[in-house]
């Protein structure tokens, strides 16, 4: 995918005034995140596996090589093949080695981020190999040349009527004269049509949620088991994931399956939780011959060790996407890349640079809303402010930011001066507001043009504070 | 390809201490964590009597949109699917090889009974699973020389046939069931499935569809044992 994360202040602009897409974001804000609090409410363990799951993540993160390792030898004893790829390119060179290997002329795929990150299905295509998406939303965007929004309801910024226009477009060849806005026939045609790729295609690519150490396993969570025929009826499965994703023990990769699903859509469990290890036994009549797991670096054993080190316990579930105000308001294509929301304005500027997408942690509200639903608890607010600490020290801020806060800092070391300034303040910003809001505000209208500023409360903050110390010390003086 | 490896190997173990003391002290936690593979926490739902888990079992299934019944023999629970099959017109059926089902007369009721792998345009298959677990009222199937993976996924109904005896409560506990397994048939399986519910979408307005591409309907059968 093409980086457009330097322009989020112009895209989140037009995402706002778009009406189509705002349509869309609210069948986002009124689902998942109910769905998620009824979920953990029927489980009354949920806080605790959180607790473990982090503890687990960071065991598993201090002790990476050794269970890659290990993977890879159970992994390889079972009958699969094991690549490593340090960046983008190796693992996009070893896929289309593989692709050749076999003649291939289509893959299906599943669901896969890590595909998205390394732009696999351009790559594949410029070599004349053709991708298709069969997981239904990633079927609609790609029939559309869009790009997913969200990591696990890609096309949640589109509605029906989108769904409609692209099937009509590209379905009649099937025998789909008809236009429909139907969502269940809609998806039926899906279904038809995938059916054909399904049984055509050479090459399975699909991610993983996770790899089990123990066993040299890889799974898939999905609700659709477009994955599952994806890596069942081809010759060939791939497996395109990252480092992080080992667990150690089957086990233990139930902690993280009793987390993931009620955090990403709120289900008690998904529909299809698949554990593939190696390729088809000689007595087994279907299944592919050959199984690759291709393991991707790209950026992230430089986060290990470093301030970002908590971001890789994500286990992409999209719950902090799901819960923020800014997500919520803009969607996920204005972050420009890949991975939008809280999760992604951390791990894009370590993945594509801090030049690229430095601004992108500015994109908060810092509510911390995002580190209070995280099931495997990683501090993204800490995490985006690190980033935009890196960001001023490397003087990439914007000036406008860099003066306010100069001029900030000048008044903030002259405290007479400061009172007076922000008593100054509070009462001219109380003059304006009506029943305790501002609605217009010079030089503030990149805020009130979308929401009302609250007026602020009869005195400073330091006559605040004073008073109460007074009041505190005369109780104190009572008893 | 080799390149790859070392270079990531090498990034990884410079973040951790790998004097002798260190790197031998983490080779044992990691082996030690393998071997043991012990479970980290079961939620009070995944535990109960064998009464409480066939109910929870039943509930939770349900609720993920799964047909259930129980039966008092597997030929009782045959005589459920063929008349099930016939009222909705469906003539043909899917199955892994089990002799008992072969037996079954299902001829009588105008249905053609065949053991293959699953193709496009089948309508119905019956399968045999290794699990039913309770907590989440998921099924755990493994794949097997007579038993395809395509027949969970390419007919438009999934039929499956649970004894009572396999109900176990949480996925730690199926674990171990396949583990077992594991040592009789000398290794993991090619696939192992947990399904839950019936095939569902809802990527096109967040709403929910049945059927995206898996089975539009999964129909559990459970036959009580004692
Ligand atoms: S950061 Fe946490 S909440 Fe966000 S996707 Fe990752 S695991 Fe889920």
């Amino acid at each position: 995918m093409e980086i457009h994360s330097p322009e989020f202040k112009a895209n989140a602009r037009i995402a706002l005034h778009d009406a189509s897409l705002q349509k869309a974001l609210g069948n986002l804000r009124d689902g998942f995140p109910r769905k998620r609090a009824i979920a953990v409410s029927r489980l009354p363990e949920f806080e605790q596996l959180r607790d473990q799951a982090r503890d687990l993540k960071n065991h598993i993160l201090s002790h990476l090589d050794l269970y890659l390792e290990t993977f890879e030898r159970n992994c390889t004893a079972n009958g699969g093949q094991v690549h490593w790829a340090a960046d983008a390119e190796q693992a996009r060179q070893q896929i289309l080695d593989i692709c050749r290997s076999v003649g291939a002329k289509t893959v299906t795929k599943g669901k896969s981020m890590i595909s998205e990150e390394i732009n696999l299905n351009d790559y594949l295509e410029q070599h004349g190999v053709q991708p298709v998406e069969t997981d239904l939303g990633e079927y609609i965007l790609q029939l559309r040349h869009d790009h997913p929004s969200h990591i696990i309801a890609p096309a949640i910024h589109l509605n029906l009527e989108d769904v409609s226009d692209a099937f009509h477009e590209h379905h009649p060849k099937y025998g789909f004269t008809e236009r429909t806005e139907d969502a269940a026939e809609l998806m039926a045609e899906a279904r038809t049509v995938m059916r054909k790729h399904f049984v055509a295609a050479d090459v399975g690519i699909t991610g993983a949620n996770f790899l089990v150490a123990e066993t040299g396993s890889s799974i898939i969570v999905t609700n659709e088991g477009n994955g599952d025929l994806t890596q069942t009826l081809p010759k060939v499965h791939i497996v395109i994931t990252s480092i992080e994703k080992v667990v150690p023990t089957l086990e233990d990769m139930s902690l993280f399956l009793r987390l993931l699903a009620r955090s990403a859509t709120g289900q008690e469990f998904s529909v299809y939780n698949t554990l593939s290890t190696g390729p088809r036994r000689s007595t087994d009549q279907d299944g592919p011959e050959q199984y690759h797991v291709i393991l991707l670096d790209n950026g992230r054993s430089d986060m290990l060790g470093s301030e970002f080190q908590d971001m890789l316990r994500c286990i992409r579930c999209s719950a902090c996407m799901n819960h923020c105000p800014v997500y919520g308001s803009v969607g996920g294509h204005a972050y420009g890349w890949v991975y939008p929301g809280p999760m992604g304005s951390v791990l894009t500027p370590q993945l594509i640079g801090v030049d690229q997408a430095g601004h992108l942690p500015n994109a908060s509200t810092f509510c911390g809303k995002c580190e209070s639903v995280c099931p495997v608890r990683i501090p993204l607010p800490k995490l985006m402010r690190h980033w935009r600490e890196r960001e001023f020290e490397r003087h990439l801020t914007p000036s406008t930011v860099r003066q306010g806060l100069w001029g900030w800092a000048a008044f903030a070391k002259r405290p007479t001066l400061y009172r007076w300034m922000s008593r100054s303040a509070n009462f001219l910003l109380r003059r304006l507001a009506r029943n305790g809001r501002i609605s217009k505000l010079p030089l503030a209208t990149g805020w009130t043009d979308w929401r009302d500023m609250p007026a602020p409360q009869q005195g400073t903050f330091m006559d605040q504070w004073k008073k109460r110390q007074q009041s505190e010390q005369q109780q104190g003086g009572l008893l | 390809m080799n390149s790859g490896r070392e270079q990531i190997l090498a990034k990884l173990r410079a973040k951790r201490d790998t004097s002798d003391a260190a790197e031998q002290a983490a080779r044992q936690r990691v082996a030690e964590r393998i071997q043991h593979h012990a479970p980290v926490l079961i939620p009070a739902r995944g535990l109960g009597d064998k009464a409480e888990l066939l109910a929870r079992f039943q509930q939770m299934a349900t609720e993920a949109i799964a047909d259930v019944s129980l039966h008092e023999t597997e030929t009782a629970a045959l005589a459920a699917i063929a008349d099930q099959l016939q009222q909705q017109g469906i003539t043909s059926l899917v199955t892994t090889a089990d002799a008992q089902w072969q037996q079954h007369d299902w001829a009588s009721q105008g249905i053609q009974c065949q053991v293959r792998p699953a193709q496009v345009g089948d309508h119905a298959s019956l399968t045999p699973c290794l699990a039913g677990i309770a907590e989440t009222g998921t099924l755990m199937i493994t794949s097997a020389p007579h038993h395809p993976t395509t027949l969970h996924f390419l007919p438009d109904w999934h039929l499956v046939m649970l004894r009572s005896s396999q109900i176990v409560g949480s996925y730690e506990d199926a674990w171990t069931r396949l583990r077992q397994q594991n040592q009789q048939t000398g290794g993991m399986p090619r696939t192992v499935n947990m399904i839950t519910g019936a095939s569902r979408s809802a990527d096109i307005e967040q709403r929910l569809q049945m059927g995206a591409h898996g089975p539009k309907r999964l129909i559990i059968f459970i036959v009580m044992e004692n």
